[in-house]
């Protein structure tokens, strides 16, 4: 009916233009008609002449006609805009009345989209944006091998020499390695990211350099004959002095001299997402990397090298699919096992490939559901909070109908109103998705960035209109509806619906609420509790030292050598009391070969296997941490490869072995696939304590003297007093002086390294805790709004029955007794779910925090429905009041 | 009807315009036979040309129109020159001077 009578206007419109440039006209011939005729012409010819004067007529109407139409619009739009304003003034009044509602909407629904917003930041720079200092990214694509649907391997360098060579659809194909490289400089080491990549990698990936050129052909070509390097803008301005050319300027990467040749641009930290790469070195230089995975001109070891290629300009990605598929099945390897070739696919998200993919779904997705989850009942709540305003204002509404305002100005006004808020919500969104990021950057990556572009930001306009529409589109038809009728009341069949459905999602956000709050307060519970629990050594003072001999190319005896002199070395220095070295040290976040081994106790009782946890020590293992030697001995100095194999056990590992015996001069055996090992003496017993792992039971442990064993990356504990952070300092200087091309040591209080291993899952329950707040909010706010608006219609019927002589506390109880059963209601369905999720989130908790329970804990649960129904009380106060004032007489005014 | 009487030079009408409006509203008749009279028939506004060209200067806001009658009584739509309208005209004259005085130099040249 409306588009009807717009198409009217719009041709009355037109019809009024032409009629009005006729007249002009009309006017000009008649005038020219009469001067001609006054000069003597006589009447015929005068108005023939006077027409031919003016020219082509129709033209000069068309003509016109455009300019006028032009005129017309700008108009309307000047009404429209002055609409605009009237009605954005008139709300801003309106929020004026109520400034803790505005602010609340504001907050809410900002949370809301600033949830959203930071979700989808992520994902817009993982898919959605370019590598930055990359031309055409979108012509880049990845490619993998593939030997079924989802599956995707990486290709091994003799297969990528292969389709590098024959591929025509791409300008290149460029592979990519991530390795580390020690840089020495002559006051100290640094980890260098780094990435090992084919001669052509600048060109295909269309990295613009600001200095020099990316590597030649021959660079790449035998294997460690040319030592360059192409450096970040990073490293050229804080390692290289920012010179303005490059003249010969070198740096040592693990030891080799490595000329730089390229500079790349301010805006190029790597393709990938998560990438900050510091130098880019050619693969032929693999050996440089001392990687235990070489792959150069072989395809032993596939799913390392990452190929990317550019299409040619006006080849399609599948036409280049095409070609390889052809392409795989002449000279793919088949695999070993099945003999298949499988064939090739591509990824356009060459910022994300598998890995961040996998991040993105298992580390977002949840992120994205709830913050989808808690925008859409914010805007729900809001809209309940909206119509419970309507219902009050829909006498003003009637008498403003009444005063000729139309329908759809009405609603529209309303809907400017959702506007007003919606604005400042998206404001206040964006700024906390900024604080959200710089979050999301500690508990991620690094590396990890959230880039504010124009698609964020029109992210976040979008979900403010869309909130807009959703919130405020439910007054605005409610009251359209309720202005239908010849009198301002309300339909009550109508209403009653709606109230049912406002119930339903009052309960639906308490059992919302409910779970995320015994979710989360049972994970913080349990981290207190670990925390509380009694580690068995002294914790204080304790440093770890972990060198990092990977890149050092030490064979074994080598590497025993440097932690030995280590060892003599660091107990001379002052303030260290004890030094050991331990395989598994307190809490070391690597621990290689962590995970125990099953023994079997000879001559005892049961000969079956316990599986028990497994240490290699070094002397003075238990001196230096504390743990206290109940029976026999510790390990020693002379346990050597000469002598008799022994090993010390905890009081756990003992009772399971021996049971109520002494253990101490018995023997075991560790059982292994290819035969059970020597016989073991245990020489000694010492107390329990929780060195790896800070759950409740403390499981049974196994020492062994590290040089009857030994490995390659061990961690050097020292008890130290004093200036902690002065002795750390010693102890880098030590390690250097050992070894100047190691890279830095890390040097840490076990104090902090708990902190460290706690932070992650801190994050954890912080998340669930903050979204926990965020939903108890939100539920307030819904159940206030519906017991509102359950009051709000029922005024009448309140009205009545007190007329008839209820007592007006009975009205109040009504209203708290129905709170309280949508919140019972709630509780007990989020109690439900969060039965069915504990597991699912223990999941998550890392394992030197102990198994957590798979049940939500009893007392935060009870915690819970105390918090909750005092919610649900706090929220129907408000609307009891407005039933206790209900008088007889308001039956009058409301009818 | 002579030859004596010229076409106007492209990017004039605009400047003459505004300038018959400038002494008092007109209707678009009045404007054509305020430029004959005042350049002595020598130039003519193509009529048809005319109407365009005031209802443009009415969308840009350099003049206003309102329908009032002739001194016959006839119904005719009268221009007035606006504020902004006042300011174009001065740019136009400041730009057809610069102009003019170029080509005076450019023929001063020529003859010598």
């Amino acid at each position: 009916m409306a588009l009807g009578e717009g198409f009217r206007r719009l041709f009355r419109s037109t019809n009024d233009i032409d009629g009005e440039i006729r007249e002009e006209l009309e006017a000009h011939l008649e005038m020219k008609t009469e001067d001609l005729l006054a000069s003597g012409l006589p009447r015929e010819q005068a108005e023939a002449e006077a027409r031919r004067l003016l020219g082509d007529r129709p033209w000069v109407v068309e003509e016109c006609r455009k300019v006028r139409v032009h005129i017309k619009r700008g108009k309307a739009r000047r009404e429209r805009l002055d609409t605009l304003r009237q009605d954005v003034r008139y709300a801003a009044r309106r929020m004026q009345k109520g400034p803790a509602m505005t602010a609340l909407v504001i907050t809410v629904l900002g949370l809301g989209i600033g949830v959203n917003t930071t979700v989808f930041s992520a994902l817009n720079d993982w898919f959605f944006r370019g590598a930055p200092g990359v031309s055409e990214p979108d012509r880049l694509v990845a490619l993998f091998r593939s030997f079924g649907p989802d599956e995707r391997i990486r290709l091994g360098h003799l297969s990528y020499m292969k389709y590098a060579e024959e591929v025509e659809s791409f300008t290149g194909l460029a592979a990519s390695r991530p390795v580390e490289l020690v840089l020495e400089e002559d006051d100290g080491t640094a980890l260098l990211e780094a990435k090992l990549v084919s001669a052509n990698y600048f060109d295909v990936v269309g990295v613009d350099m600001m200095l020099g050129r990316g590597f030649l052909p021959e660079e790449d070509e035998q294997a460690g004959t040319h030592p360059v390097v192409v450096v970040s803008h990073t490293v050229w301005r804080d390692r290289l002095g920012s010179p303005s050319g490059l003249t010969g300027e070198v740096i040592r990467l693990n030891g080799v001299v490595f000329t730089v040749v390229g500079v790349t641009g301010t805006h190029f930290r790597g393709l990938e997402a998560l990438d900050d790469v510091d130098v880019w070195v050619p693969l032929a230089m693999e050996a440089t990397a001392r990687t235990l995975f070489p792959i150069w001109k072989s395809d032993r070891w596939s799913g390392i090298l990452t190929v990317v290629g550019r299409l040619v300009p006006g080849v399609t990605r599948d036409a280049a699919q095409a070609e390889l598929e052809v392409l795989a099945a002449r000279i793919a390897e088949p695999r070993r096992q099945t003999g298949r070739k499988g064939s090739i696919v591509l990824d356009p998200n060459v910022r994300t490939q598998e890995f961040v993919t996998r991040i993105a779904v298992g580390r977002i997705g949840p992120f994205a559901g709830v913050a989808g989850l808690i925008l859409l009942l914010a805007c729900v709540n809001i809209a309940g909070l909206l119509l419970v305003q309507a219902m009050e204002r829909r006498r003003e509404i009637a008498y403003r109908c009444a005063l000729g305002a139309g329908r759809g100005r009405i609603v529209r006004q309303l809907l400017t109103e959702s506007l007003v808020l919606a604005v400042p919500g998206a404001i206040v969104g964006l700024a906390a998705s900024r604080w959200l990021g710089w979050g999301l950057a500690r508990y991620i990556a690094p590396g990890f960035q959230l880039p504010l572009d124009s698609h964020v930001l029109a992210f976040a306009v979008l979900l403010g209109v869309v909130a807009t529409f959703l919130f405020g589109l439910a007054p605005a038809l409610h009251v359209f509806g309720s202005t239908s009728g010849s009198t301002a009341s309300f339909g009550a069949g109508r209403l009653f619906g709606r109230g049912k459905a406002l119930s339903a999602l009052a309960v639906t956000q308490v059992g919302l609420t409910m779970l995320l709050l015994t979710v989360g307060g049972s994970f913080v519970k349990q981290l207190r509790a670990a925390d509380d629990n009694d580690p068995g050594f002294e914790t204080e003072n304790l440093l770890l030292i972990e060198p990092d001999l990977r890149m050092a190319g030490r064979d074994e005896s080598e590497v025993r050598d440097f932690y030995n002199t280590l060892v003599d070395r660091l107990a001379a220095v002052p303030g260290i009391h004890a030094v050991t070295v331990a395989g598994n040290a307190p809490r070391v976040k690597n621990r290689i070969g962590w995970g125990g081994r099953t023994v079997r106790a000879n001559g005892a009782e049961s000969e079956e296997g316990v599986r028990v946890e497994y240490n290699d020590v070094h002397p003075q293992y238990f001196e230096t941490l504390g743990v206290e030697i109940l029976r026999g001995r510790g390990i020693e100095a002379s346990d050597d490869r000469t002598s008799t194999p022994v090993a010390v056990v905890n009081q756990t590992m003992a009772r399971a072995l021996w049971n109520s015996e002494d253990p101490v001069g018995r023997t075991m055996q560790i059982v292994r696939a290819s035969g059970d090992s020597d016989p073991i003496e245990v020489v000694g017993v010492v107390r329990d304590s929780r060195t790896f792992v800070l759950k409740d039971e403390v499981p049974p442990e196994l020492f062994v003297p590290l040089e009857q064993n030994g490995r390659a990356n061990l961690t050097v504990v020292a008890r130290a007093s004093g200036n902690l952070d002065a002795v750390a300092q010693v102890i880098r200087s030590e390690i250097r002086s050992l070894d100047r091309g190691l890279p830095p040591v890390t040097v840490e209080t076990l104090a902090d390294r708990v902190a460290d291993t706690l932070a992650e899952n801190r994050s954890w329950a912080d998340v669930a805790s903050g979204f926990g707040v965020v939903a108890l909010v939100l539920a307030l706010i819904g159940l206030y709004g519906t017991m509102a608006f359950t009051v709000s219609q029922r005024v009448q019927e309140f009205c009545v029955r007190i007329a008839l002589g209820a007592a007006p506390g009975k009205m109040v109880g009504h209203v708290f007794r129905r709170g309280l059963v949508l919140a019972g209601l709630g509780s007990a369905l989020g109690l439900l779910i969060s039965f069915a999720l504990t597991p699912v989130v223990t999941a998550y908790v890392d394992e030197s925090l102990g198994r957590m329970s798979e049940r939500p804990d009893a007392m935060i649960v009870a915690l819970c429905f105390l918090v909750l129904t005092a919610a649900a009380l706090a929220a129907c106060s408000g609307p009891a009041r407005v039933a206790t004032q209900v008088s007889p007489m308001e039956i009058l005014r409301h009818d | 009807m002579t030859s004596s009487r010229e076409n106007l030079i492209p990017g004039t009408l605009n400047l003459l315009v505004l300038k018959a409006v400038s002494s008092g509203p007109l209707h678009g008749y009045g404007v054509t036979k305020w430029i004959l009279d005042r350049t002595e028939d020598v130039l003519r506004v193509e009529e048809g040309v005319l109407y365009p060209a005031l209802h443009r200067l009415e969308k840009d806001g350099s003049l206003e129109a309102e329908w009032g009658r002739n001194d016959t009584g006839r119904r005719a739509k009268f221009y007035t020159l606006t504020a902004s309208g006042s300011e174009r005209l001065r740019t136009e004259v400041e730009r057809w001077r610069r102009t003019s005085r170029a080509v005076e130099v450019v023929i001063a040249t020529e003859g010598a």
